[in-house]
């Protein structure tokens, strides 16, 4: 969405621009949605009457951006980073178990090592 | 939290309670909870589409985690897992078709949620049936499954051919064991049967499949439930990952969220997957048939919203009714893992 207002295509009309000036602004809390298509944002459990703004602007352009221009890429950039995370976690935990059990002096008898 | 790939706002702390429950669910039943991660996010306001993508994302990692784990426990028969997926893959293929043509004709929402109900309920119904009938004749309350005949003769059945010439490798027995499971001998045809059913409904259904596979694993092929719930994990990896593909290749999956539920689930994973070693596999059985069955409640309710424009508030009951049935049975599992823990360790001195 972002990419379309940096760098309009040729043939793009006036309203377009508008529609996607007033996207960009709902999209990053400048504005307050004025549509109805928006409306389930208000509805959202656990949010505060403010709107709420991204935390790191960048990341979320870079989110919004790459999954439109590289669509297989990205696929995979999100099947990878899944499997990296679950994997990341697991480590830690297991990590953390055996940590657990050296500290109270078992050693092998943490759940991860009883097996 | 802003989140703009789905472009919604949802409290951090939800998805962190609904990524605890999941994992907990997931790692306990050997499911990958796709229909409670949906339901839970459609009412943090998540929209379908999105719920459905990042739901499938939560699904692979939690997987990935809970494999991994069980695989530390001695649960996964990797043997067993590798079979069936070799009629999986075929399987969510030829879903993915029918998906397309149910959606052509306008009619994919109706038939998902009637073959839930149907699934749902009949596997719900028969796992708590099996239960009772165990209680009500405690002389055969040994722990086995009332289907431990018929998975006999499941096992025991001889499909032809013995064996299949396969390029490279030449002639190679289609019969194999399966220490692992306890199976002395099995045609490999009666798995890649088993897995390409499930990769079909997996496919058509949009979830991982973890909640059929388990029970024909149990109840069908006489697989032990702690076995059965690992290699159905690893089997939700492949279908949670291919799904996730898909919905990601059409913008549907937001990452950042699928991340946040899933450092969440990690969590959860340890205290479900771990529980498995302390819970008799009977009670296993039967809060799964329980949960299932909230499920089944849940996706009729879902279904009864659409009728009228008056039934619209159902949809809402029905999340509310999935997401009590999944915080009341994590917090049984927490509270039967304890007690189970406590009394090995009162026992323990008596052994030594």
């Amino acid at each position: 969405m972002s990419d379309c207002i940096s760098r309009p295509a040729a043939g793009v009309t006036l309203s377009n621009i508008a529609v996607a000036g007033l996207a960009y602004g709902i999209l990053y809390g400048q504005i307050g949605s004025t549509s109805q298509d928006y409306d389930y944002r208000e509805k959202t459990a656990g949010e505060t009457t403010t709107w709420p703004r991204p935390l790191r602007p960048k990341m979320n352009e870079f989110l919004t951006t790459y999954s439109s221009d590289h669509t297989l890429l990205w696929a995979l950039l999100i099947i990878g980073a899944v499997a990296v995370a679950a994997i990341s976690l697991h480590t830690f935990w297991t990590i953390v178990f055996r940590t657990v059990a050296s500290l109270r002096g078992t050693p092998g008898r943490g759940r991860e090592d009883s097996d | 939290m802003w989140f703009p790939n789905a472009e919604v706002a949802v409290n951090p702390a939800l998805l962190l309670l609904l990524g605890v429950m999941v994992g907990t669910l997931s790692g306990f039943f050997g499911v990958g909870g796709g229909f409670l991660i949906t339901g839970g996010l459609l009412v943090f306001g998540v929209p379908p589409v999105f719920a459905v993508g990042t739901g499938l994302a939560l699904i692979m990692g939690s997987s990935i985690i809970n494999t991994l784990k069980h695989r530390h426990l001695g649960n996964v028969d990797l043997r067993l897992g590798l079979i069936m997926l070799v009629g999986t893959i075929p399987g969510v293929f030829l879903a993915e078709q029918v998906n397309s043509s149910l959606d052509e004709a306008g009619i994919i929402g109706p038939v998902i949620r009637y073959v839930y109900i149907v699934f749902l309920g009949v596997l719900g119904g028969f796992i708590i049936y099996d239960h009772l009938r165990q209680r009500k004749n405690p002389a055969a309350a040994t722990g086995e499954i009332s289907t431990a005949s018929l998975a006999k003769k499941v096992q025991n059945l001889r499909i032809p051919p013995r064996a299949i010439w396969l390029p490279g490798l030449g002639k190679v027995p289609t019969y194999v064991a399966l220490p692992v499971s306890g199976i002395a001998q099995i045609s490999v045809f009666l798995p890649v049967i088993v897995g390409f059913s499930v990769g079909f409904f997996a496919g058509l259904l949009g979830a991982g499949g973890g909640f059929l596979l388990m029970p024909v694993l149990i109840f069908g092929m006489g697989v032990p439930t702690t076995i059965a719930i690992g290699t159905d994990l690893f089997q939700i990896i492949v279908t949670g990952s291919w799904g996730t593909f898909i919905y990601a290749l059409s913008h549907n999956v937001d990452p950042l969220m699928a991340i946040i539920m899933l450092v969440a689930a990690s969590a959860g994973s340890q205290l479900g997957a771990s529980a498995t070693r302390f819970v008799e596999p009977a009670r296993i059985r039967i809060l799964y048939g329980v949960t299932i069955m909230g499920g089944c409640i849940s996706v009729a309710l879902d279904q009864a919203s659409t009728f009228s424009d008056n039934l619209g508030f159902l949809s809402t009951v029905a999340s509310v009714v999935l997401l009590s049935v999944a915080g009341t049975m994590c917090l049984i599992i927490a509270v039967m893992m304890i007690k189970a823990k406590r009394e090995s360790r009162e026992l323990a001195p008596a052994d030594d």
